[in-house]
């Protein structure tokens, strides 16, 4: 019995350390008392560091732990990207402005509990376990969006965060118990096969609950990873909130969603043979839905001048483009299931480039909201000049973001089109080469601002309102350089992810 | 029998609910609030969810509608008419009601049975959760990383809700 606990804790280790570090952070906090900020932000990156030790230790043999969840590739891979992310996360929380110094060291906790949060989340296929690791992730982030109370913008963040996000729960939880009532266990695997059995044989009635338990599970998901029409919070939120809240919205959580997503949708409707009418039509969705998503994110990004705002928005087209890898796994017909894994590599391997390319725009902006107080994209002009590393760094991040030579954004796009082609949704593959146009423009926009236009003078007033930290420089370059670098050698990121799909 | 019990805590259920909604005092809604809640809690008794009743209780009737209570008094211009003593005695109340339901929900389900037909379950519920709470093959992980959630979640709230040390002076 008690050898058994003990397997199933080893286990799950790099959770074990995210907790610990959380308890650590807390107690640290009362004990250091007056400035015990950086004491307990380095201790968090620390402990941050042993998840991450202790992830990378994992054998990639699939394990499961306490019944619940399982430990395998797959989750290795999200693990890592949300607890990398979480850790520079930390970082900038700590070296900028935006989280303010009497509330740093509990910033620290609920940063920690939201990764904890995301790594059950991408980890487990019961239901149970997934609605606990979703709301710890959720409500660590709607604390985290307000942090900023006395700020108008950051309170209504989060007050519209938690409403909205409390209803998507609530929703996703009543097709939750749908699919229980359907098949009588909260294990994907045996929902599946209740779905298929009631999509095959059942009548219109039981057709009618796959359907709506499908689509309510599907808000929920949708919610978190901002896919239209669910993506109405994410302009206001991620403006609202403090920057690194925002670099954390937008990346960990987003990624984690796309986790569950995709394990849900392997699990419950590909490994069997449902009908295919239904999953047909179903992919069908998908693509439109990624089609909309994509396009009314670019467009609404085109007007937009703040630059967190214009992120956001650039952040619900990524989400469009990610959607397209779902709705090739969904598209893919039976004697083309080898669709299916490419439909996941590309959503993985896009994951990636995403991952480091917004962590780093969300940087650079942070860098310049620091040091320049600048927020839009007036504020933006001429500062490539004042501060060439970042302005260097900024453009880099947002040639991948477009998918321009030489990052890494190029390779991920290349194989999501090369996805949506071989399943026949060529339409879908033109409607994002359109986009991908949009996306240059808006882009180029804040590019011509930093270093096409401004003059001289203007920067000398505003050179002095602050610094950027050398870590918080150092941290940039670093992702800029992998951008680049893994732009240009992208097996090995490659070889890992098609290692995570198996 | 359960015939009789169904329509006393339905009617319980809608008669609070039309009442809280359509009464012009609030705190009196609240009140009605406790009755529609009590009412629901009721029709899980008779289905033979004893656990999920208690649960309705204790965290509905007792928890939610006292803080609803002190949401309307600490907001409504009126509030100093309202004694808030008057209403505090409710809390250790409902509380050890809730407590007391929990512990003989056990006792109670056989004499619902015993009342009328078989209607969902007929062996008490609230063992046999505490069990699967406890095993480790079956949800005692959810239960831990509950608890870790109730603790970052309660200093999240306190650092929204306290004032900042300006404005404290």
């Amino acid at each position: 019995m008690s050898e058994t606990l003990a397997s199933h804790l080893t286990a799950l280790k790099p959770e074990i350390w995210l907790t610990g570090t959380i308890l650590v952070m807390l107690v640290l906090d009362l004990l250091v008392g007056k400035r015990s900020a950086r004491t307990v932000g380095v201790f968090g990156l620390i402990g941050i560091g042993g998840a991450m030790w202790a992830l990378m230790n994992q054998s990639s043999v699939p394990v499961r732990a306490f019944g619940l969840i399982s430990i395998d590739t797959y989750s290795i891979f999200f693990r890592a990207l949300i607890i990398s992310a979480t850790g520079i996360v930390m970082l900038h929380g700590m070296v900028f402005r935006g989280i303010e110094d009497e509330t740093r060291a509990e910033f620290g906790p609920m940063l920690v509990g939201a990764a904890l949060g995301a790594c059950l989340l991408v980890s487990t296929d019961n239901l149970i376990m997934l609605l606990v690791g979703m709301e710890l992730l959720s409500l660590c982030s709607y604390v985290m969006a307000g942090w900023q109370k006395k700020e108008r913008r950051s309170a209504e963040a989060g007050l519209k965060y938690l409403v909205y996000g409390a209803m998507a729960s609530g929703l996703m939880l009543f097709g939750f118990s749908l699919l229980y009532g359907l098949s009588g266990s909260m294990w994907m695997p045996e929902i599946a096969l209740a779905v298929s059995e009631a999509w095959s044989l059942g009548d219109a009635g039981q057709h009618m609950i796959v359907v709506i338990a499908s689509t309510l599970v599907f808000v929920g998901f949708g919610f978190k990873i901002s896919a239209f029409p669910f993506h109405f919070w994410a302009p206001d939120v991620y403006e609202g909130s403090p920057t690194p809240v925002t670099s954390m919205l937008a990346v960990a959580s987003k990624t984690a969603g796309f986790g569950v997503l995709i394990r849900f949708v392997d699990t419950v409707y590909l490994d069997l043979t449902i009908a295919e009418d239904w999953l047909g039509r179903f992919g069908y969705v998908i693509a439109v839905l990624a089609a909309i998503t994509m396009t009314y994110g670019n467009v609404t990004a085109v007007k937009q001048n703040n630059i967190k705002r214009l992120l956001a928005y650039s952040s619900i087209a990524h989400a469009g483009y990610l959607l397209m890898g779902v709705a090739v796994m969904t598209t893919a017909t039976v004697d083309n299931r080898a669709a299916v894994g490419i439909g996941m590599e590309s959503i993985l391997f896009y994951l990636v480039s995403y991952y480091i390319a917004t962590l780093g725009a969300f940087g650079c902006a942070m860098a310049f909201a620091n040091r320049f107080g600048a927020e839009t994209l007036e504020d933006y002009e001429g500062l490539g000049w004042s501060s060439p590393w970042i302005g260097a760094c900024f453009i880099i991040f947002l040639t991948s973001l477009v998918g321009l030579p030489p990052a890494i954004g190029l390779i991920g796009k290349w194989l999501l089109f090369k996805a949506t082609l071989s399943v026949g949704l060529d339409w879908l593959a033109v409607i994002a080469a359109l986009n991908a146009a949009v996306a240059l423009f808006y882009y180029f926009k804040i590019a011509r601002a930093l270093f096409l236009r401004g003059d001289t003078d203007y920067q000398e007033g505003l050179a002095s309102k602050g610094v950027i930290p050398g870590l918080a420089h150092l941290s940039l370059i670093v992702l800029a350089i992998f951008t680049v670098y893994f732009g240009l050698m992208w097996d090995g990121i490659m070889e890992w992810v098609s290692e995570a799909v198996m | 029998m359960l015939d009789f019990m169904f329509i006393f805590f339905a009617s319980l259920a809608l008669l609070g609910g039309l009442l809280m909604a359509f009464h012009p005092n609030i705190v009196h809604s609240a009140f009605a609030l406790v009755a529609a809640l009590f009412g629901v809690a009721g029709l899980y008794w008779t289905l033979g969810a004893d656990f999920l009743g208690a649960t309705q209780v204790l965290l509905y009737v007792g928890g939610i509608t006292v803080l609803l209570l002190f949401a309307v008094m600490l907001s409504t211009r009126d509030a100093a008419r309202i004694s808030i003593a008057r209403y505090a005695l409710m809390a250790p109340i409902v509380g050890l009601l809730g407590a007391f339901l929990v512990t003989t929900g056990k006792a109670l389900v056989p004499i619902v049975r015993a009342a009328g037909g078989a209607l969902g379950p007929t062996e008490p519920t609230t063992e046999k959760i505490g069990n699967l709470f406890m095993d480790p093959t079956a949800f005692m992980l959810p239960f831990e990383i509950l608890a870790v959630l109730l603790l970052v979640v309660l200093v999240g709230a306190i650092t929204l809700a306290r004032r900042g040390e300006e404005d404290a002076a």
